[in-house]
Formats: C-alpha cells, structure tokens, sequence
C-alpha cells in the first residue's frame, strides 16, 4: 500500500486491538500474530506513530502466552536492541518468556535495554490495549525486563556479568521495586548452571541477510529504478542509475524526523564513519542515505541532517531523496517501513550493498550493523 | 526516615521558611502558621525548599503525595508540581521516581482543577504520552469533553512532531478562530500538505498580520524556494502592509537566497529603491540586514 493509500485507513485502534485478542484465543495465534508484525503490513497502515507502536507492543506481549514463533523471534530482538518506547520494549521482554528456545544474545539484550531505558521508565500494562493511568501496583517496564532475566534463568547466565556491573554502576538510578527485581534477577542467574548446548536460534545482529535478488532490478523491481529521480542535498538531481552505477554502494534508508535516536540518527552517523573508512581503505564505492520522507526532508533539512552527524558530502558520499513518492523503493527493496497518517510510523534498520551494476548484494536488515562487515560486503560486490 | 516523619519535620521547615518576611498582621499570620500554615505559605516554602540529597526519596514522596491530595489547596498542588517538574531536570537522580511521577501526572491530567490539568497534560504531551495525547484529540473531537482549550490541545499535539495529529489539525484549523487558529498554523508548518494553505494566507492581504507571519515561517519551512517566489513579490508590492514585507525582507536575508546564491541582482535594485523611499523602521532594518547579506 502507498504512503497516500495509508492516509485512507479507518478501522480504530480499539477495534484492531479486538482483533488482537480474538486471535489470542485461537490456536493458531502465535503464527498468525507473527504475520502482523511487518513494518509495510496494512494492520498499521495509516496509524500514527504512538498509535502502531502500542499495537505492535499489544501483539508482542500475546507471545508470552501463545508462544514466541521463531518467524517473529527478529521482532523482539530488534525491539530490544533499539527499541525506545517502554511500552514495546516491555512486550518484547514479555514475548522472550514464551520463547520454547531462548535466542543466544537475547540475555545481553535485555541488559542493554534495561540500561538504555533506566531514565524513562513507566508503567506498563498488557491486560487491555487503551492507555491508561495504571493502578499503582501495575509493574514497570523495567520491572518487566528484570522479571523475563530472571524467568530465563540458566539460560540468561551469559548476561550475570553485565548484569551486576549494571547494577553495581548505575544501581542509584532504579526505583527500589526495580532494584529488588534487578536484585532477584542477579541472584537466579548466578545461582543458575549455564545451558549445556547453545540454543541455535540467534539471529546474529552483525549478520548480513542473504539477498533476496542477485538479478539487476530490472528484471528483479516491478518498476526499473534506475530512471529513478532522485534530488542530492545540494539540490542537483540525478538519476538513480548516475547516483549509483559503475562502483559498489552501501544505501541506508532513513528520516529526519525518527524520534528514535539508535535508528535513524545512528545510521546517518554510521554512515558517515563508513565513508571515511572507504577513504582509508582506498575503497572505490558510494555510501548514501535516502529519506523515506521525500516532501518534508528537502535538500537543505537534508544537508543540515548529515553535517550534524559528520558527513562530508562529495560525489561519493551523500543523503538523498526521490523527486516523486518513495514507493518504487520500497517495493524493489522490500523495505520494512510503514507510514501514518503524515510520514513514517514505524520502521526497521535497511541497509542494501549493490554491485556495480544496481544488483544488490548484500543486505542488512533489522539489527545493528557492523561497519566490518559491510565493508566485507563492498569490497565483495567490488571483485 | 518514613514519610510521616518526614513530613512533619519537612512542614515544619516550610513554617520557618515563610516567617522572616512577616511583619505586623503578616506576622500574626504567621504565628498562627506555625502550626497550620496557610495555603500560601506552604506554597511559597515548597518552592523555596532546598534539594535534599540524602533524603530525596521522601521529599519526592511528599511532593507526589501532595499533588494527588485533592484535599489540598490548588496553590499548595500547584507548588508541588513545579518542585517536581524542577526536579524533573535532575536527569538520572530523578529517573528512580519518574514512572510514578508519570502517573501521577496522568491523575491529575484529569482533575477539576484547571490550572493543574492543563500544566499536567502538558508535561506528558511533553513526553509524548498516549494517555494525554489521548485526552487532548478526544476533546479536539468532542469539544464538550475538552479539558484544555483548543489552542492548548493543538499546542501540546505539535510537541510531538511525528505529525499524526496533522490531519485532525487540518479539521480543526476550518472551524478554530483566535489562538486555536495560529496555533493549527503552527503545527501544519511541519505538514508539506499545507503548502498551498500557507502560500494563500500569506498573499491574502485581507489577513491578519499575525497569520501572515506564520504563514511566511510555515512556508519558509517548508519550501524555501516557494516561500522566496512569494516574498520577492510581497517585497516588490507597494501596497502591501510594511510590516509583512519587512518580514518577509528579513526572511529572505537569512534564507536561501544570501546564503547559497548571489543575490538576484533585479531584487537587490528593488530593495534599494525602497530604503529610497520607506519611512518604516521596521523596513529600513531588514532592508539593511537584506543588503548586508548579500555583500558577502
């Protein structure tokens, strides 16, 4: 559906929530509330921001009882990597208690999450979708984080250390219920004998995702990009094939109005890191950013974005957006991005490496990714 | 230290805070205060009261327990909810007391008490708060259940500059008058729909100034190179109001024009001719800052 499709969406969240608990009391839940959680999935087209984050919390938290699927295990860690509303960070750790196998890096998630959320914590509650002033006993989610470690038990013990250092170092920062939760935690996972085999379910963040096409797009995109018009953040304009063909690329998608300072704001950082690294590793290839909202980040929002994240624009190295909607991008890329009633309302973290002639790759998609192994990419779309 | 304890050594020190101003009847107001003190005294010592470091916890306690009291005076709820917010900004020191002090916000969002509801809403719309932005679009869509005026509602949506509340802005922007209606400009500045609303409010000479200048910052916003086509003609038009013309002067100084470009040089002759001409100081200034710009 487009960006203008989505403005079209009427069904209230209420109801939607409705439905979430209607499939709750199916069999089949677990598999069909996986099914949901896409970005571009029209379950949240055309909501706002808050409005889809507390959906998708709504349905992670059903996992815990209907059981965490391995399709929808990327979800929750994804959440609990960069997630920032503590809301859905806390149904995501709920999610993890009704995983049958325990995802090896979740445990130092949830850490990292607990230390990235002490400042912001809130109440939470699961047992009805609208919010609501919580009655006073209602857990926090850092409680509810605290709570899934210690539930994990033998299985979270790889955490223990960054655990403890967490309480010993920042311990002053959590209310004395979180710091008796935490306080739990630490106790069930030191006592607890680590796991005997290592659960092989990881999805590793620093992984590369193999590509969906090794074919150029134009036999691979339903529209060819490579007329594509795209506008630079100095304003000239160029074809996506001129921006692109003739060396390796490393595209990043993003906007400038992402709330979430670990997605958007960290990729135009990163990318920025990467473009020096080619310089140093005299490595011939493009790294660029385009906005998945083309209207409001104009040449000059643009340019302003990147210079404050260490950009150095050149031929090589630029942000960009399209003339006309972002759509045909979304669709030849698959790209995990939603859009509300105005601009984005939820999105993952996309990168793509193309080959010298537009075919992609490589690609990073979800989780963090690691600066190595996207220069690997490069250099192997450069042979 | 429990919170009974507390509380009494803490009232206690407020009575003693509020004495040395006293004089004559305020005096004997006081003295009587020291046992009760009155509403404004409470207020007046729980805006003077030092951060306790040790003891943080229970002050936080106090502060909270008195904003949700109902019982209390307005002023003395009023007084503890600036404390908190004040201690708001004490950054981690306060993170172990801000999911409570969020809920208590959202009790309060809903009190009687006008002045507390809307200052509380606007803390958590601050924060972006579902509950609260909740609140705020329920009452823009049934006015019968507004708890904050329509200009505070719009004002406390646009906090979040996501921009999901745009479209219901738009609805309202038809029907708002007086500060509802600058404050639906405000918000529809980050909308690039309303490019064209804010280029017709900007030409409509029949406007109010007010409306025009946000147009002009609206537009600007959101298109720098269709704010500019409409300034250089508003600049160039004798019969237009000297104030906007002046803005829409000092805009074009700072934006695009002097800065990425050589200045037009028909534009830079006009804006001459009129420092010839114009009596208002207003134009005189942003015609000198315009001619500067376009020095460099």
């Amino acid at each position: 559906m487009t960006a203008r499709a989505a403005r079209r969406s009427t069904a209230s969240a209420a109801d939607l929530a409705g439905r979430i608990d209607a499939i709750r009391r199916t069999p089949s839940a677990a598999g069909t509330l996986a099914a949901m959680l896409a970005e571009q999935s029209p379950f949240f087209t055309g909501r706002g921001n808050n409005e889809a984050e507390r959906l998708r919390g709504y349905i992670l938290a059903s996992f815990e009882t209907a059981g965490l699927p391995p399709e929808a295990v990327p979800f929750v860690l994804e959440e609990l990597e960069t997630g920032r509303n503590p809301y859905t960070v806390a149904a995501a750790a709920r999610a993890l208690r009704g995983a049958p196998e325990v995802p090896a890096e979740a445990p130092a998630l949830l850490v990292g999450a607990i230390a990235r959320l002490r400042g912001s914590d809130d109440v939470v509650s699961f047992e009805r979708f609208e919010p609501t002033p919580a009655s006073g006993n209602a857990a926090t989610a850092l409680a509810e984080l605290a709570r899934t470690l210690a539930l994990l038990g033998p299985r979270a013990k790889p955490a223990v250390g960054d655990l403890l250092a967490l309480i010993r170092g920042e311990g002053e920062t959590f209310s004395p219920a979180v710091r008796a939760e935490l306080a739990r935690a630490a106790e069930a996972l030191a006592r607890a004998e680590p796991p005997a085999t290592a659960c092989s379910c990881a999805d590793d963040g620093a992984g590369i995702v193999a590509p969906r096409s090794a074919a150029p797009f134009a036999s691979a995109a339903p529209k060819d990009l490579r007329d594509l018009a795209l506008e630079t953040q100095d304003g000239a304009r160029l074809s996506f094939s001129a921006a692109f063909s003739g060396r390796p690329t490393a595209l990043a998608f993003f906007y400038t109005r992402c709330t979430n300072p670990e997605k958007c704001s960290l990729t135009v950082t990163r990318l920025a890191q990467l473009a020096r690294r080619l310089l140093t590793e005299e490595l011939d290839a493009n790294v660029a950013g385009i906005t998945y909202d083309p209207r409001f980040d104009r040449p000059a929002r643009l340019k302003t974005y990147g210079a404050d994240r260490g950009m150095i624009f050149s031929r090589r190295c630029s942000l960009l957006r399209t003339i006309g909607p972002f759509d045909p991008l979304r669709e030849a890329f698959d790209l995990g991005v939603g859009f509300g009633p105005v601009t984005v309302n939820r999105h993952r973290l996309d990168l793509v490496v193309l080959d010298a002639s537009l075919a992609v790759a490589a690609r990073f998609e979800r989780r963090l990714w690691h600066e190595e192994k996207v220069l690997d990419a490069l250099r192997g779309a450069n042979a | 230290m429990d919170v009974p304890e507390y509380r009494k050594r803490y009232e206690a020190e407020l009575a003693k805070a509020a004495q040395p101003k006293a004089r004559g009847r305020a005096a004997r107001r006081a003295l009587t205060a020291q046992k009760r003190p009155s509403a404004a005294a409470r207020a007046k010592a729980i805006a003077a009261a030092p951060l306790q470091e040790e003891s943080l916890a229970e002050q936080v306690a106090e502060l909270l327990a008195t904003l949700s009291n109902r019982e209390e005076p307005r002023t003395v709820r009023m007084a503890a909810l600036q404390a908190l917010g004040a201690l708001d900004f004490l950054g981690p020191r306060f993170a172990p007391f801000r999911a409570d002090y969020k809920q208590a916000l959202r009790e309060v969002a809903t009190d009687p008490e006008r002045e507390l509801r809307e200052s509380a809403i606007e803390l958590l719309a601050i924060d972006k708060d579902p509950y609260a932005q909740e609140l705020l679009v329920r009452g823009l869509k049934q006015p019968e259940d507004a708890l904050v005026p329509d200009a505070k509602a719009i004002q406390f949506l646009g906090y979040d500059d996501h921009g999901e509340i745009i479209p219901l802005v738009r609805q309202v922007y038809k029907r708002a008058k007086g500060p509802a209606r600058e404050e639906a400009l405000r918000v529809l500045a980050t909308d690039p729909r309303s490019e064209r609303l804010f280029t017709r409010l900007l030409k409509d000479k029949s406007e109010m100034r007010s409306i025009r200048r946000l147009s002009a910052s609206g537009l600007q916003s959101l298109n720098p190179e269709a704010f500019e086509r409409t300034a250089r003609r508003i600049v160039a038009d004798e019969s237009e109001d000297n104030d906007i013309r002046a803005t829409s002067l000092s805009a074009l100084a700072h934006g695009r024009e002097a800065r990425e470009k050589p200045a037009d040089p028909k534009l830079v002759e006009t804006v001459q001719k009129l420092s010839e001409k114009t009596r208002s100081p207003a134009m005189r200034s942003s015609i000198q800052r315009f001619l500067r710009s376009t020095e460099k």
